[in-house]
């Protein structure tokens, strides 16, 4: 069941009752698999084939687990295998199991937007802040963000996701270009 | 065009400054905006990077005289290269508030912004070795 956008109850006119109705969706969201597939292709470089470090890639998903440059085993869409997840590097998990670990490494951006967000979203409106919220790290990182969106002035989104903490790093600049078009018009496209 | 069907093309452009036992593909600095992708593709360079700058410094170690005070500046230069690697968090921090990664169990934009940080300091370090070696090698 969808949770209330706000509750609020008025002592100064116990009559004045206002139901508000939106297309939008109330909490709670949920990442989407599009949006998997969308941040797979940032993470690995390509949909599916070879990546520039020849890791096979499935879906956006690094299948096989890997040792990165940091000496970090590592597997699916950039997941850091913990000792918990029971995955050998070298070994192979399915695409379903991948798809999880990227669901749950988007928990932490997914959870501070519904603590901090209060108006309704679109499916596609709530990826592209998830997506936003993961790279810059959920926290501080998206206290603009978040009071923007609040604002409920989504038509003004777009332009603001587009310079969203990408400073000088050119290398951001299409990112957040990709996740603006998510917002605004629902495309999940992250090729590059 | 797909990364992929750009592989063939890359390895013929190389520039003669990548060693030739680079594994990292320097085509993956267009694609840069991801987490993991950034910091695996700044890294993978960096270790190229760092491979290449050794075998230039042996070269010049072995190229000075027994005794010679150069070789010693050489060495200490070496070692600041590898010691300023450590100023690049305050690049990673800068935009945190100052406070370590808001995401540690995950990579994300910033551990990238390190990861370039520590590659331009290790390319600038390549190409200072280079340009002695040159230096170096014109005289003969």
């Amino acid at each position: 069941m969808s949770e209330p956008l706000t509750t609020a109850t008025s002592i100064l006119n116990p009559a004045s009752i206002v139901t508000r109705y939106s297309r939008r969706l109330t909490k709670p969201w949920k990442v989407s698999n599009e949006l998997i597939l969308f941040l797979g292709v940032w993470e690995s470089g390509i949909l599916n084939g070879k990546n520039f470090q020849r890791h096979d890639v499935t879906d956006g998903l690094i299948l096989t687990a890997y040792t990165d440059d940091r000496g970090n085993p590592t597997v699916g869409m950039g997941h850091l295998i913990v000792p918990a997840d029971r995955i050998k590097v070298g070994q192979a998990i399915t695409l379903e199991r991948a798809r999880e670990f990227a669901r749950r490494d988007l928990e932490q951006a997914s959870s501070a937007l519904h603590r901090q967000v209060g108006v309704p979203l679109f499916q596609f409106e709530f990826d592209a802040l998830v997506s936003v919220a993961f790279n810059c790290g959920a926290g501080n990182g998206i206290a603009d963000l978040v009071a923007q969106v609040n604002n409920e002035t989504y038509e003004k989104m777009f332009d603001f996701i587009r310079y969203y903490r990408r400073g000088h790093h050119r290398t951001l600049a299409y990112r957040r270009y990709t996740e603006a078009k998510m917002f605004a018009a629902g495309v999940y496209d992250a090729s590059h | 065009m797909p990364l992929t069907k750009r592989l063939g093309l890359v390895f013929l452009l190389l520039p003669l400054s990548v060693s030739a036992s680079a594994r990292t593909n320097p085509e993956c600095l267009k694609h840069l905006g991801g987490t993991s992708f950034d910091v695996n593709c700044y890294g993978g360079l960096t270790t190229d990077i760092k491979a290449d700058s050794e075998t230039i410094y042996r070269k010049l170690a072995d190229s000075m005289p027994r005794g010679n005070a150069n070789r010693k500046l050489l060495d200490e230069y070496m070692s600041a290269q590898a010691a300023a690697e450590k100023f690049c968090v305050l690049e990673k921090e800068a935009g945190t508030n100052w406070m370590p990664s808001p995401s540690p169990n995950t990579y994300n934009m910033w551990d990238g912004i390190y990861a370039e940080c520590v590659y331009e300091t290790r390319k600038q370090q390549n190409a200072r070795l280079r340009s002695l070696l040159k230096s170096y090698k014109n005289q003969d």
